[in-house]
C-alpha cells in the first residue's frame, strides 16, 4: 500500500533533492512521450529576498537569490493539454524544465506518474536524511544547564 | 626627470593575468581545489562571500573564492558583478524567520528559553590551539570523522524550528509593541542612498556590508563611543525555506532554502519621560551564511543608528550616513585599491604645484636674505 501523495507544494523541493541525473533522464523521456512544449520559455534570473525582521517588524531585502522558472504543456489522456510548472532556486533552465515536466505528469496522473512518484519519494527520503542530521546537530549540543551550587565541580554541559 | 601620460602595458597585463592563474599551480603537484571542497570545508569564508556579494549562489561563491585565490573581497566583487548581468525575475513574498530550520540557537539573556539552547557548530569553546594532525590528514581518517559523527543518528523527532525569545519578551510587555509594516522596502541594488534613508535601506546595506567594516564601527560603540550595551536576546543559525508562487497554480511552494544567521540584541531601556511605559530597546542583524560576528555587529549598529535618529548622532556609529557609506566592502576596497592605478597626470599636476610653491618659497627666502 502506497502512502498518500504529499501536497503539490512539497514536490519541487522533493524533486530537486532527488538525484539530478535521474530527474533529467526521466523527464526527458516523459517530455517526448507527452509531446511537451514550453508554455513560456524557461527563464533564469534573480529574485529579491524580502524578509521581515523580528524586532520592529519592518521588511527589508536580505539579498538576492537565483531563480529559474519553467512552464510546460503536456498532451493529456483525452488529447487536451495539461500544464506543469517549476520554480527553483537554481540557474539551470534545463533542470527547471525537467522539474516542470515531472510536476505536470504527476499532477495529472499521466503515463509515467508512478516513476515520477518514485523519484518524489526518493527526494523526500533525502530531505528526511538531511533533517535527521540537522536535528542531531541540535539534540547533541543542547545545553543542560544546572545551578553551580547543585553541580559542584562537575562542569557538565 | 619628466612625467608624461603614457599608454601601453597590454602584454604585461596579459602576462600578469596568466601568472596569477599559474600561481595556483606553481610550486607543487597538488590537485586543483574542487568547488565542492571550498563550500563544504570553508563554510565560514564561503558564507562571508555569499553575504557580502549579496547573492545566495553557493556554487558561484565557491568558484569566486577559487578564482580570486581566496580573497573574500574580490570573490564578493565577482558575485556582485555577476548579479548585475542577471535579469530580475521576481521579488519573493515576505519571509518570516520563525520557520527557519535551525542548526544553532543561543541566548545570552536567559538560560531557559522556549525549546532550549543548542550550541550547534561553534568555535566558541575551542582553545585556539593548533591541531597539527590536520597538516597531513589521511583521506580515510577524514572520512571517518563524518562516519563517526553520523553513527546512530536519532530520528528527527525533535523540531528544528522554535519560537523566538523576543516574542516571549514582547508578550511580557518588556519590549515595545510592534505592528507589521508592509511598506515597499528600499532596494539598494537599484537606488542610491540619499540621506535620510529608511531603516530598510540600512538593514539591506548592512546585510551585504563587509564583516570587518561592520565590526569596526560596532566595536567603537562597544568601547565607549556609544552606549548600546547589548545583550544577545537570541542568535540563530539555520536554513530559511524560500517560498515562491508555483507558475501554474500560483500556490506558494518551497523553491529552495538559504543558510542565514540572525541576531536580536536587547539594549538598555529608555525612559521617554512621557506616559509611555519604559521598555527595552532592540537591534536586529541578519545575513546570508554562518557569520555571527556580522549579525551581532549589524544588530548593534541598527540599534545605535536608531538612537542617532531619535537623539541626533552623538558618535560615528549613531550616524547612518557615516556607517552606511563606509561598510560596503566592494566600494571601500575599490576606492582603496584604485590608488595603485596610474595617477600620472594628477601626480604631475601635484608636482607642478609643489615646484611652483617651492620657487615662490625660494624667492621669498632670497628676498628676506637680501633685505638683511
Amino acid at each position: 500500500m502506497t502512502t498518500p501523495i504529499p501536497p503539490r507544494s512539497l514536490w519541487m523541493r522533493a524533486f530537486a533533492a532527488a538525484e539530478s541525473d535521474r530527474v533529467l533522464a526521466l523527464a526527458g523521456r516523459l517530455a517526448i512521450e507527452h509531446g511537451a512544449t514550453h508554455r513560456s520559455a524557461p527563464r533564469a534570473g534573480l529574485a529579491l529576498l524580502r524578509l521581515r525582521e523580528s524586532v520592529m517588524l519592518d521588511t527589508f531585502y536580505l539579498g538576492e537569490i537565483p531563480v529559474t522558472t519553467a512552464r510546460v504543456a503536456l498532451l493529456g489522456r483525452d488529447g487536451l493539454h495539461v500544464e506543469g510548472g517549476a520554480v527553483v532556486m537554481d540557474d539551470d533552465v534545463e533542470f527547471a524544465a525537467a522539474l516542470a515536466v515531472l510536476d505536470g505528469v504527476l499532477a495529472h496522473g499521466l503515463a509515467g506518474a508512478a516513476e515520477a512518484r518514485e523519484l518524489l519519494d526518493e527526494g523526500l527520503a533525502q530531505i528526511e536524511r538531511v533533517a535527521n542530521v540537522r536535528a542531531a546537530m541540535l539534540s547533541r549540543t543542547k545545553v543542560d544547564f544546572s545551578l553551580m551550587a547543585e553541580a559542584g565541580d562537575d562542569n557538565r554541559a | 626627470m619628466s612625467y608624461v601620460a603614457v599608454r601601453g602595458g597590454a602584454e604585461a597585463i596579459a602576462q600578469s593575468n596568466r601568472l596569477l592563474d599559474a600561481l595556483r599551480a606553481l610550486g607543487g603537484d597538488s590537485a586543483a581545489i574542487e568547488i565542492d571542497v571550498i563550500e563544504r570545508q570553508m563554510p565560514i569564508l564561503h558564507g562571508r562571500v555569499l553575504s557580502e556579494g549579496g547573492l545566495y549562489h553557493p556554487t558561484l561563491a565557491a568558484l569566486a573564492l577559487k578564482q580570486s585565490l581566496g580573497d573574500p573581497l574580490e570573490a564578493a566583487f565577482m558575485l556582485r558583478a555577476y548579479r548585475s548581468t542577471q535579469p530580475r525575475l521576481a521579488t519573493t513574498p515576505t519571509h518570516e524567520t520563525n520557520g527557519m530550520r535551525l542548526i544553532r540557537r543561543i541566548s545570552a539573556a536567559f538560560k531557559d528559553i522556549p525549546g532550549g539552547q543548542m550550541l550547534g557548530p561553534t568555535p566558541d569553546y575551542l582553545q585556539r590551539l593548533f591541531r597539527f594532525d590536520l597538516i597531513e590528514e589521511e583521506p580515510q581518517t577524514f572520512r571517518d570523522i563524518a562516519r563517526g559523527w553520523l553513527g546512530n543518528l536519532p530520528d528527527a523527532a525533535l523540531p528544528t524550528s522554535f519560537p523566538k525569545v523576543v516574542d516571549a519578551l514582547r508578550g511580557e510587555g518588556l519590549l515595545p509593541q510592534a505592528e507589521p509594516c508592509d511598506g515597499e522596502p528600499f532596494d539598494i541594488t537599484r537606488a542610491p542612498l540619499v540621506f535620510p534613508v529608511p531603516r530598510s535601506a540600512s538593514l539591506a546595506t548592512m546585510a551585504r556590508g563587509e564583516t570587518g567594516g561592520l565590526l569596526a564601527l560596532a566595536y567603537s560603540n562597544m568601547r565607549g563611543y556609544g552606549d548600546v550595551h547589548p545583550t544577545v536576546g537570541e542568535l540563530r543559525v539555520g536554513y530559511l525555506p524560500i517560498k515562491l508562487p508555483h507558475p501554474v497554480t500560483g500556490e506558494l511552494i518551497e523553491a529552495g532554502e538559504v543558510l542565514m544567521t540572525e541576531c536580536e540584541i536587547i539594549a538598555m531601556y529608555e525612559d521617554t519621560g512621557t506616559s509611555d511605559k519604559p521598555v527595552f530597546t532592540l537591534g536586529y542583524g541578519a545575513c546570508f551564511g554562518h557569520n555571527e560576528v556580522k549579525a551581532i555587529a549589524m544588530a548593534i549598529l541598527d540599534r545605535s543608528m536608531q538612537a542617532g535618529l531619535t537623539h541626533g548622532p552623538r558618535n560615528p556609529s549613531e550616524d547612518p550616513e557615516f556607517v552606511l557609506l563606509h561598510v560596503d566592502g566592494i566600494e571601500s576596497m575599490g576606492f582603496c585599491t584604485h590608488y595603485k592605478m596610474p595617477h600620472y597626470i594628477t601626480f604631475q599636476s601635484d608636482l607642478d604645484r609643489l615646484r611652483t610653491t617651492q620657487s615662490k618659497h625660494q624667492a621669498r627666502e632670497k628676498e628676506t636674505t637680501d633685505a638683511r
